[in-house]
């Protein structure tokens, strides 16, 4: 655990010292809540997909496909250097690694949470809407631990794709995730495509984000089958990162 | 017993033999070189030796331990530097140290890397990221990473490669410094860094070790009066033994 801790810290530092992480990670959420509330202010019709409500556990979600594409590209920058074959020689274990590079996406997916539901509440405060405190803790609560599907697509994306092909393999996530999890658009009007992303890892999270928000008052009453869903998701991401980072441990170097 | 010893250790990819049952001992605290031209199998036995490729067959010992069965016991009393550095690029001098230092579980990481600081001449450049190091100074670097975590033994991989001659010769006396200390495998392609520094040289070729012995002893094997022409009639000759 120690040497986890110890490898975090570096692999947090390594994030954090690109000043791009802090905009991607941070700043971008930030900036497409106020759009969103911008556009939805210039239309009134949609206020419901555009209400604050609605939107924060969306761009939440959406926020933690940037955590991913973090994830890979430290861990496929690492794999592509000789400082991981130095690691590989020291005394650590593939929890160790898994660990460590987890721990920086998790404080990262963390504060993304806190800064949406806090701009989302400043926001609300400023234009006279009600919104509540309860509420957005309970969605803090509910939507940080499912960053972890995320963080070990980041991962294994990293693992198994090159230093060039994983950034835009996690391109192709953050573009999908945009999509289908209904952060923006009303996917449960799109009959098909609506059903489809229903057993897609996306909008299960937003939608269990989105109840958790109104506290569970019966906005999609599915909140049990969401997470039987998006747990299935986050087991099987972290099953194939896991099965992928040790298999690139024991391969010759 | 030997700080290295290996015993018919072979590594074969496909049908290329890259070690060919290599048997070789090495001694506490010596400077040990293994010497041979591109592809002669000296990285795949520093590899192998660290843990970090399996041998097909053969055996490997450090000191008394069995890399094959006990690896985490043996990586725990090895340090490398790898061919390429491996640094941590946005990390400073002192923070790849310090945490390097971590992951092994050294007492007085501070006091360590700031000992391994003023060896490696490194002080100037203490707080500057790895990254913005000279090709130089992120060899020093390299090595002291490789020794902060107190290693019984040291494999160097050309640690000298791409380096100007006063880098080289920097770096030199601090591999004089540490020899009797440590146990110190070092692979180079530079002849005349091997026969200044080295105990005893390994010569390799097509991943059979040819022959071991002092420069002194190579050169009146071969009949040459220079250690290079000693090394070009090995390296071209059939397996000399000492």
């Amino acid at each position: 655990m120690n040497k986890a801790l110890i490898f975090a810290k570096r692999n947090a530092k390594e994030i954090l010292r690109d000043p791009l992480s802090w905009i991607f990670c941070l700043g971008f959420p930030v900036a497409m809540l106020v759009m969103f509330r911008v556009i939805s202010a210039s239309s009134p019709g949609e206020a419901d997909l555009f209400g604050l409500d609605s939107l924060a556990p969306g761009i939440a979600v959406f926020s933690f496909s940037f955590v991913m594409l973090y994830m890979a590209i430290l861990t496929s920058k690492d794999k592509s250097t000789f400082f991981l074959i130095r690691l590989f020689s020291a005394p650590m274990t593939t929890f160790d690694f898994l660990l460590g590079y987890a721990i920086p996406g998790l404080v990262i997916a963390f504060a993304q949470v806190i800064l949406c539901f806090a701009a989302s509440a400043a926001i609300a405060v400023f234009s006279g809407q009600a919104f509540s405190i309860a509420g957005y803790l309970c969605g803090t609560i509910v939507l940080f631990p499912l960053s972890v599907l995320f963080i070990a697509m980041g991962i294994f994306f990293g693992t198994v794709f090159s230093e060039k092909a994983a950034p835009g393999m996690s391109s192709l996530i953050i573009s999908l995730s945009g999509m289908l999890s209904g952060a923006w658009m009303p996917l449960e009007t799109m009959k098909a495509f609506g059903t489809v992303c229903r057993f897609l890892p996306f909008y299960p999270t937003v939608r269990m984000g989105r109840e958790a928000v109104s506290l569970w008052s019966g906005v999609y009453n599915s909140f049990l089958l969401d997470t039987a869903t998006v747990l299935g998701y986050i087991v099987f991401a972290c099953f194939i990162a896991t099965l992928a980072f040790k298999s690139k441990m024991k391969k010759d170097k | 017993m030997f700080s290295i010893e290996t015993k018919k250790l072979t590594k074969t990819y496909g049908s290329l033999k890259a070690v060919d049952t290599l048997d070789l001992t090495v001694n506490e605290g010596e400077l040990f070189s293994l010497l041979g031209v591109n592809g002669a199998g000296k990285t795949t036995v520093i590899k192998m030796l660290t843990c970090l490729s399996l041998p097909t067959s053969g055996e490997a010992f450090i000191k008394g331990i069995n890399v094959i069965n006990e690896p985490e016991k043996v990586k725990s009393i090895v340090g490398i530097s790898p061919q390429e550095t491996a640094v941590a690029l946005n990390l400073t001098v002192r923070e790849n140290l310090e945490f390097i230092a971590g992951i092994y579980g050294v007492a007085d990481p501070k006091g360590k890397a700031t000992k391994l600081i003023a060896m490696l001449r490194l002080e100037e450049k203490e707080q500057t990221r790895a990254a913005k190091l000279s090709g130089g100074q992120q060899r020093r670097l390299s090595i002291a990473m490789g020794l902060i975590s107190q290693p019984e033994v040291l494999f160097l991989d050309e640690p000298t490669l791409g380096l100007d001659v006063l880098a080289r010769r920097e770096l030199w006396s601090i591999l004089r410094a540490l020899k009797g200390k440590i146990t110190i495998i070092l692979t180079t392609h530079y002849l005349e860094e091997a026969e200044a520094l080295s105990d005893r040289i390994g010569v390799m070729s097509k991943g059979r070790l040819l022959a071991v012995g002092t420069p002194g002893e190579l050169m009146t094997l071969t009949q040459k009066t220079n250690f290079e022409d000693a090394f070009v009639a090995l390296a071209s000759e059939e397996r000399c033994q000492l």
